[in-house]
């Protein structure tokens, strides 16, 4: 089978992509290298955010431009806010800059962990969703939080693997696994704290939809092989998820078949 | 009058609008610009870029202008 019959594209609120890897592009060490990264993960989604800009400073126009030249979707973020009325504005901003009604919303409850405030998050899900936005909710891995976000509106569900920027990869597995059992229709993307291309195989494994992340590829050594590495990973867990994989077994049974194996007895011909 | 903008105190602002303010702290060349890569809250509403001429600014108004930047 060629690769080409076996990569299957996917539809993502809408826009159909050929990758299930969604790239931040924060903390590279270079635009250049920020770029090539995009370009070998394959990726058709980055994550962007909005801050202040000085007047007279060109930083905010330059990304700008930059962005538009990597020709992939934008899916800008509230990072940072720290209650709903600031997410929601951040989301409203987003749009005016972006020209997308996509928003990954973050709302921030703990400084330490940067764990999400499941109350702030929810109701600025509200306000977002009646408004016309596609929001991708960054969460953590809570059921009765993920129940509260689809009542309110929303498709897509992003609960975390570990704390951003951790590296620790899927804190919880099993979580995760329900996750996917109690939301099966809903789009589910494990975003925060995937460290290494096996964790990201380990989330599409489970059945996610897809893998975001930022900093495991941002800080690598070498950035664009890791970008590659990811996108590897990615499609070979999601192609092991759709294969069907083996149950697991305590008893070993042998692969190599049994019958006709030498020096083990004999059979008496009379 | 004083305006806050992007968290820092801006006396003696003579701009009367958003527009006016773009231009008077360098955002833009002349007020009227729209730049496609700015996005304007004025006291943590989002101001639209059609609105920024119409949009009256007030004392101690708190003004955030904010662009895109990397992010994850």
């Amino acid at each position: 089978m060629s690769e080409e019959m076996i990569t299957t594209s996917w539809t993502l609120a809408g826009k159909t992509l050929s990758s299930r890897l969604l790239l931040g592009t924060a903390r590279y060490p270079s635009p250049a290298a920020l770029a090539a990264s995009v370009r070998a993960s394959g990726t058709g989604v980055v994550t962007v955010s909005l801050r202040r800009e000085t007047g007279g400073g060109g930083d905010g126009r330059r990304f700008f431009d930059f962005l538009r030249q990597l020709d992939v979707a934008i899916l800008p973020n509230t990072a940072g806010c720290r209650s709903a009325k600031e997410a929601v504005t951040t989301a409203m901003m987003a749009r005016e800059v972006f020209d997308t009604p996509w928003i990954k919303l973050e709302v921030i409850g703990d400084d330490f962990t940067l764990q999400p405030d499941p109350f702030g998050l929810v109701d600025a899900a509200q306000i977002l969703v009646r408004d016309g936005f596609e929001v991708f909710p960054y969460m953590t891995d809570d059921l009765v939080v993920a129940q509260r976000l689809v009542e309110v509106g929303c498709k897509i569900l992003m609960p975390w693997g570990a704390p951003i920027g951790s590296g620790r990869g899927l804190a919880n597995p099993e979580a995760l696994r329900a996750f996917r059992l109690r939301f099966p229709e809903q789009t589910l993307v494990v975003d925060a704290g995937i460290g290494r291309p096996s964790h990201a195989a380990q989330a599409m494994e489970l059945g996610f939809d897809g893998v975001l992340l930022n900093t495991a590829v941002a800080v690598a050594h070498d950035p664009v092989k890791m970008a590659g590495a990811f996108g590897e990973a990615v499609r070979a867990g999601r192609h092991g998820f759709e294969a069907g994989m083996m149950a697991t077994r305590v008893k070993a049974e042998a692969s190599t078949p049994v019958v006709g194996a030498p020096f083990r007895g004999h059979l008496r011909v009379d | 009058m004083q305006l806050i903008v992007n968290g820092a105190e801006i006396p003696e602002v003579s701009a009367r609008n958003v527009a006016e303010l773009l231009r008077e702290l360098g955002y833009v060349e002349h007020a009227g610009e729209t730049p496609p890569h700015l996005a304007v809250a004025v006291n943590r509403e989002l101001v639209r870029r059609a609105e920024y001429a119409a949009h009256e600014l007030s004392a101690d108004d708190e003004v955030e202008v904010l662009a895109p930047m990397a992010g994850g």
